[in-house]
């Protein structure tokens, strides 16, 4: 066991941010959200403590906080990982998002640049799947290799945090709905390749990106939507499926 | 007060596929109630595959694969407590819905030649396994959200739906918490679709998501619907020491080696198979050992998984998210070192009882009107007392659609009805939590600590293996605990985001259905699948060969019995 300062940046709606101290006593293995947790139990100053999470193995994409300045899953974070020697860990909502209460943040501004990249796979045939397909279509793992790990995005929302364009509030979509729009491009089953191409080129799309490459940098599932935005600048067409 | 034709509460792939069919049926205006973001749900979490036979990849013998023999695993996975006709209808339609899901822009993994790739799992006579890397769940949710953002399925997100508006034993809306803003709310529907999945996080060491509390079996049951088996849980044999967050079954399927304190490879003793038997036989080998004196680490309550023999470079390739996983929160390499793990409650056989359409059911098999539901919250007789890996993504998907389907049949019959319950079921809500709002002092014990305390309960009297003595304390525990609920209230004041409020809902549900799985663990005397009785070691098919039911009697206190097994119906092969 080792004893853990945390600060934690709380936040009611429409009053000021304020730092409170907890101690936790946790494992090095423990999480940062094992300790949100105990401070919220514990209450106190942290009585009531809102932050997000539910899978608690980095699968759904719940809990991103930034620890120490970074935008990270507070349950893949572990305590011990995070601070060595100053034994302070510092917790704070997500960067560039409004905040609605301590660490919870409104994400409606990342999941509506989501829709607007029409992230469904676009077929004029199967309007309803519902209708008994015949047969697969078919896929190489190539084909799926190409799509550059768009369907292992899990839409945390970390790394349109970190990007100074999409915090800026300009129009960019934002590196992970890029990465989304991408995927399709790729997608040999998909039937829309210029409206794809549009949507990249257009005016929420790659030529947005300032090349920060903030987004790769911070990405928990080790994803590159900085190499997805310059592939998607560069392309011309779905001949290169 | 929002109205719509069909409210779905949940949006895992059984809430998704409901959604999805009842929009396609004709439905214009289908909304999706969740109290989490959809895309959290608890199947975004899935792994391993799901099973369909498509006999892509050839067998042992090289044997085509085909629905029946998957039906055929699946019925003697189930310890004679499978409902042949669900068994028969969820295998038969296994293959269309896959195909489906890949019609619908889903990535899975795929063989050289393009086709759909599979892999083999336990207790599946062959390569059955449709998957997506490991990540299985998180391919078929995103791609059923996207179909829904695409149709305009209307989302009421972070709404927490604590009441069924009931009129006259039919139901016609429910009331709910926006946790954003902390008030009551109450919607209205032609007819409600419970998909609120499983409740293993009654558990203290359990793999599933925070949110799956059994709120939606607490909400059936109140509205007078039968519910079947919940002693039935799954327990899983790998779960990471000590929270229980599950290794994948692929562990023990590359060839994972189980060792006890004192060294030894102790499976052998156990089964044939070895570390490849089914769950409940590995399950309770471990518990064995660990009861016997032979577990590792400071409490001897753990066992250790060996990986090292496979060789770093295999394990980077089959097993890369299980070594990530373990590397960042136990801080062990799985090729250099052993791997502490545990039995971890992982999945709810029992649950609402409903008919193949994902009608829900009284006790005396009358449906419920206006009431469906489908996935981990119900209990459709696929799984029996044993659930096979990735059966249970294709139940809840297959159940869904069909349950979208019928429920958009019975909204285009039912008129609106029953603005009255609705107010009142609103009214009550405000009632309630006006009154544990800011309730106790600072300081108090909190439901938080309550829901703590009911984990270990469960874990200590309702684990693995069971007896009388030890269930019987765990219901006094129990009852104890939900008049300490009762009195802690909610210390949070606030209205935005008060999760404390929130738990203090999810505690209700999840103390009713501990009361519940003890109850029926006293019931069944005997052995079967994942339950477990020291003191009844035997099948008992003479008395126990059947579902066990739980109704809530006239008295207020729940009622016992007993439900027969369907045999094949009227679906032929
Ligand atoms: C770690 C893990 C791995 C697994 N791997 C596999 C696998 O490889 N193959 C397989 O077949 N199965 C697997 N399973 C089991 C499978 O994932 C689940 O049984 C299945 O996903 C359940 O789906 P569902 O649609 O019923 O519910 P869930 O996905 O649990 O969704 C429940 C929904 O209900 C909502 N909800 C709940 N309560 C309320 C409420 N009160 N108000 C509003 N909304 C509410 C939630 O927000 C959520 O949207 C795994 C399980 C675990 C734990
Ligand atoms: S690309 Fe990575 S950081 Fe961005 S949303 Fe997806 S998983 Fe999160
Ligand atoms: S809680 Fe799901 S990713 Fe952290």
């Amino acid at each position: 066991m080792t004893r853990y300062l945390l600060r934690v940046l709380r936040q009611e709606p429409h009053e000021r941010a304020r730092w409170v101290w907890g101690e936790v006593e946790l494992a090095p293995s423990a999480t940062v959200l094992d300790a949100l947790e105990r401070l919220r139990e514990r209450g106190g100053d942290s009585l009531g403590l809102a932050y997000r999470a539910a899978c608690r193995h980095g699968a759904c994409g719940e809990c991103s906080v930034q620890v120490n300045g970074r935008g990270v899953l507070s349950c893949m974070t572990t305590l011990g990982s995070v601070c060595s020697g100053h034994q302070r860990v510092e917790v704070q909502p997500l960067a560039g998002l409004p905040v609605l209460r301590d660490l919870v943040v409104d994400r409606s501004r990342f999941f509506t640049a989501l829709r607007e990249v029409r992230p469904w796979l676009a077929r004029a045939a199967d309007v309803t799947p519902e209708s008994t397909p015949a047969s697969e279509l078919p896929m190489t793992p190539e084909q799926l290799h190409t799509m550059q790990g768009a369907d292992a995005c899990i839409l945390c929302g970390i790394c349109a945090s970190a990007c100074p364009v999409t915090t800026a509030r300009g129009a960019f979509a934002g590196p992970a709905a890029m990465l989304k729009l991408y995927g399709r491009l790729r997608d040999p089953r998909d039937e829309d390749p210029r409206g794809r191409l549009a949507l990249a080129h257009g005016p929420l799309g790659a030529y947005r990106c300032r090349g920060a490459l903030e987004c790769t940098a911070s990405c928990p599932r080790g994803l590159d939507p900085a190499q997805a935005i310059a592939s998607l600048r560069i392309a011309r067409g779905a001949g290169e499926r | 007060m929002g109205r719509h034709d069909v409210l779905i509460v949940g949006f895992g792939v059984a809430g998704a596929w409901a959604a999805i069919a009842a929009r396609d049926a004709g439905l214009e205006d289908v909304a999706v109630v969740t109290k989490v973001h959809p895309l959290r749900s608890h199947s975004v979490a899935a792994q391993g595959g799901i099973a369909a036979a498509l006999g892509n990849v050839a067998g042992p013998g090289g044997v085509a694969d085909d629905w029946q023999a998957h039906a055929k695993d699946t019925i003697a996975a189930a310890a004679g407590l499978a409902d042949e006709d669900a068994v028969e209808i969820v295998c038969r339609e296994a293959r269309d819905l896959v195909l489906a899901y890949e019609r619908m822009g889903c990535c899975f993994s795929r063989l050289p030649d393009g086709r759909i790739a599979q892999r083999p799992f336990g207790g599946h006579s062959a390569p059955r396994a449709v998957y997506a890397a490991d990540r299985t769940g998180q391919a078929l949710l995103h791609t059923l959200y996207e179909q829904a953002l695409a149709r305009g399925v209307r989302f009421y997100e972070e709404l927490f739906v604590t009441a069924l508006a009931m009129d006259g034993g039919a139901c016609n809306g429910l009331a709910g918490i926006d946790l954003a803003t902390g008030r009551a709310v109450a919607l209205g529907a032609r007819a409600v679709v419970l998909a609120t999945g499983g409740h293993a996080r009654a558990w203290s060491v359990h793999t599933n998501t925070l949110t799956n509390t059994g709120d939606g079996v607490a909400l059936a049951y109140r509205a007078g619907a039968a519910i079947l088996d919940l002693e039935l849980l799954q327990f899983h044999p790998t779960g990471l020491y000590p929270q229980g967050i599950l290794l994948s079954e692929a562990c023990r399927g590359e060839g994972g080696w189980l060792i006890n304190a004192e060294g030894e490879r102790f499976m052998g003793r156990y089964s044939p198979a070895k570390e490849l038997a089914s769950r409940d036989v590995v399950t309770r080998a471990e518990q064995t050992e660990i009861e016997e004196g032979r577990g590792v680490g400071d409490q001897k309550e753990a066992l250790h998984l060996d990986l090292r023999h496979l060789g770093a470079a295999k394990i980077q390739e089959r097993l890369p998210e299980v070594r990530r996983l373990v590397e960042r929160l136990a801080g062990i390499d799985l090729a250099q070192d052993l791997v502490p793990i545990r039995p971890t409650a992982h999945y709810a056989m029992g649950g609402i009882a409903i008919d193949l359409e994902g009608r829900v059911l009284s006790p005396s098999s009358e449906p419920i009107e206006g009431l469906f539901a489908a996935g981990e919250c119900t209990c459709v007789g696929v799984h029996g007392a044993n659930r096979l890996g990735a059966n249970s993504l294709l139940e809840a998907s297959v159940i869904g659609r069909r349950a979208g389907r019928a429920v958009a049949a019975a909204a285009m019959n039912r008129a609106r009805t029953g603005a009255d319950e609705r107010d009142a079921a609103l009214q009550k809500l405000e009632a309630t939590m006006a009154a544990r709002r800011g309730a106790a002092a600072r300081g108090e014990r909190s439901v938080f600590a309550v829901l703590r305390s009911l984990g270990e309960v469960m874990t200590r009297r309702c684990g693995v293996t069971r007896d009388r003595d030890g269930l019987e304390a765990g219901l006094a525990e129990v009852a104890a605990l939900s008049e300490a609920l009762r009195a802690v209230g909610c210390r949070d004041a606030a209205r935005a985001f008060n999760y404390e409020l929130a738990a203090t809902f999810e505690a209700e549900s999840l103390l009713l259905v501990a009361g519940l799985t003890l109850r029926g663990a006293l019931a069944r005397e005997e052995s079967r699948g994942a339950h477990v009785r020291r003191d009844h070691p035997q099948r008992d098919d003479s008395r126990f060969r059947r579902h066990s039911t739980a109704a809530l009697g006239p008295d207020g206190e729940p009622k016992l019995g007993w439900r027969d097994v369907r045999g094949r119906g009227e679906v032929q092969a």
